[in-house]
């Protein structure tokens, strides 16, 4: 039992920095908490031979 | 790219768009716009700066945008260094920006304006060096500026007139070295062209002035990143502060010269530091340091080791009057996308985690990207924050493009303990 119990205490311990890494998955803002006020605003968005010019930032 | 938050909720957000010639008015070198919290635009033509009578100049004699808005006061502001004849439109900027009164050989000198929260013209463009400073040779890149507290602005420079660092400062050999001036809204100087360094050796310095409630503070890199604090009057009030030996770990040292740094202070008593570094456990982290006004460190912690990896791409931070922060960045490797998308994750003020890392745009998720998001850069103020970033998630669009995106924080303001008297 002894050697049963030491070889899954090391399993979890080696394994911990991997799994505990892999488990988070970035969530939206709204799950952190914010509260959005805006989508996504294009600030710059002018066909690109309209003035004012965007030739890329 | 750079962004504020006004006084009166207004957002300030500035950009560089180069074109092919940098002479032709289509050369956006450093301009900015206004927008209200709800993303309608205040001001939304892209400007620059402004004459004497209030006239807008055009955008191509200046570049690299360094955006503020004041944190004692309702105003925005702009700075740029000159590498056109911005004279041509201003002209008692004729001297500084010549050299030897020369029109064909101009001189490249830090600038800064400051604006109305509407976007209206203020007060004249401001130098950060005199003409006589600047005669020497070499250039002068603007580093950063910031508003103080008893209303001056500080104007830095990455000053490239090597030789002065031995003769005008008294250092052992030439090198580019980083300085500073303190101007009166008049233009003249409250504290004319001082050395950043304490150990008078050559640095860089791309970002990097933030101010606090008696003083300001500048980050540069010198065989590392390094920051020193001054008072209001210019003052030294510590020596040079070596950031991975202040804090014990090689990651907050890097960054570099700051291109892809933040470095900002709150106006009242802490300055935020957030750049890209690596340590024995971390490779290319999100590293976030926080200095009380001083100089001491507040906290450290690496911003994105709830996640597996992060950017080497640029980054950001952004730190309110409260002490909270929020850190930005781009990557892709953490969720092996095909294009890096922006995450940031919240700290409170004693630099625990307030949120694990959520991504900023919803039309840039891990699942609905379809181009890169990428550099972010964050502001937060009282409970809004906003970020800025280098897009190309709209489909109708084959270049990237300015997006802003605002929220209010999940800490309300942090000022909870008060009273009314």
């Amino acid at each position: 039992m002894r050697r049963i119990d030491l070889i899954a205490v090391l399993a979890v311990v080696l394994t911990a920095p991997v799994w505990a890494q892999e488990e988070y998955v970035p969530v939206a803002p709204e799950a952190a908490g914010l509260v959005p006020k805006t989508g996504t605003v294009d600030i710059n968005a002018w066909e690109p031979d309209a003035d004012p010019p965007n030739n890329g930032v | 790219m750079g962004i504020g938050i006004g006084s009166g909720g207004n957002i300030i957000i500035g950009w560089e768009d180069d074109s092919d010639d940098s002479t032709s008015p289509s050369f956006l070198g450093a301009v900015w716009v206004i927008y209200k919290q709800d993303g309608t635009p205040v001001s939304a033509y892209p400007r620059a700066y402004f004459t004497r009578t209030g006239e807008p100049t055009g955008p191509q004699y200046t570049c690299v945008p360094k955006i503020k808005a004041n944190l004692f006061g309702a105003e925005f502001g702009l700075g740029s260094w000159v590498e056109g004849l911005l004279a041509e439109e201003i002209p008692e900027l004729y001297d500084v920006n010549t050299i030897g009164g020369d029109a064909n050989a101009v001189e490249i000198f830090p600038v800064a304006q400051p604006f109305n929260e509407d976007g209206t013209p203020e007060g004249p463009v401001l130098t950060g060096v005199s003409d006589a400073y600047a005669e020497r040779p070499g250039h002068i890149r603007i580093s950063d500026w910031d508003y103080l507290s008893n209303g001056h602005i500080v104007i830095g420079g990455e000053s490239r007139q090597k030789d002065d660092l031995v003769n005008v400062y008294g250092g052992a050999a030439a090198g580019d070295h980083p300085i500073f001036s303190i101007v009166r809204r008049d233009g003249t100087f409250a504290k004319s062209e001082t050395l950043v360094d304490a150990d008078k050796v050559a640095g860089s310095q791309w970002h990097g002035i933030g101010s606090t409630q008696n003083g300001f503070a500048v980050r540069w890199d010198s065989g590392g990143a390094k920051v020193r604090m001054f008072d209001n009057q210019g003052n030294p009030i510590t020596g040079n502060i070596v950031m991975s030996t202040l804090t014990g770990d090689p990651g907050y040292g890097g960054g570099g010269r700051g291109d892809g740094t933040g470095f900002h202070g709150n106006g009242k008593d802490a300055y935020i530091v957030c750049n890209v570094g690596t340590n024995d456990l971390y490779t290319n982290g999100t590293f976030l340091a926080c200095l009380n006004a001083d100089g001491a460190l507040k906290w450290k912690t690496v911003a994105s080791d709830d996640v597996p990896y992060s950017s080497g791409d640029r980054v950001d931070a952004a730190i309110n009057e409260a002490g909270y922060v929020i850190a930005v960045w781009s990557d892709q490797e953490q969720l092996t996308l095909a294009n890096p998308i922006v995450f940031g994750r919240i700290f409170n003020p004693d630099g625990t985690p307030l949120t694990g890392t959520f991504y900023i745009s919803e039309r840039a998720t891990p699942e609905n990207y379809i181009g890169e998001a990428r550099r972010p850069r964050a502001a937060w103020r009282g409970n809004t924050i906003a970020v800025v970033w280098e897009d190309m998630n709209n489909p109708n669009f084959d270049v990237r493009i300015v997006a802003l995106r605002v929220f209010q924080a999940p800490t309300g303001t942090g000022i909870e303990n008060f009273m009314l008297y």
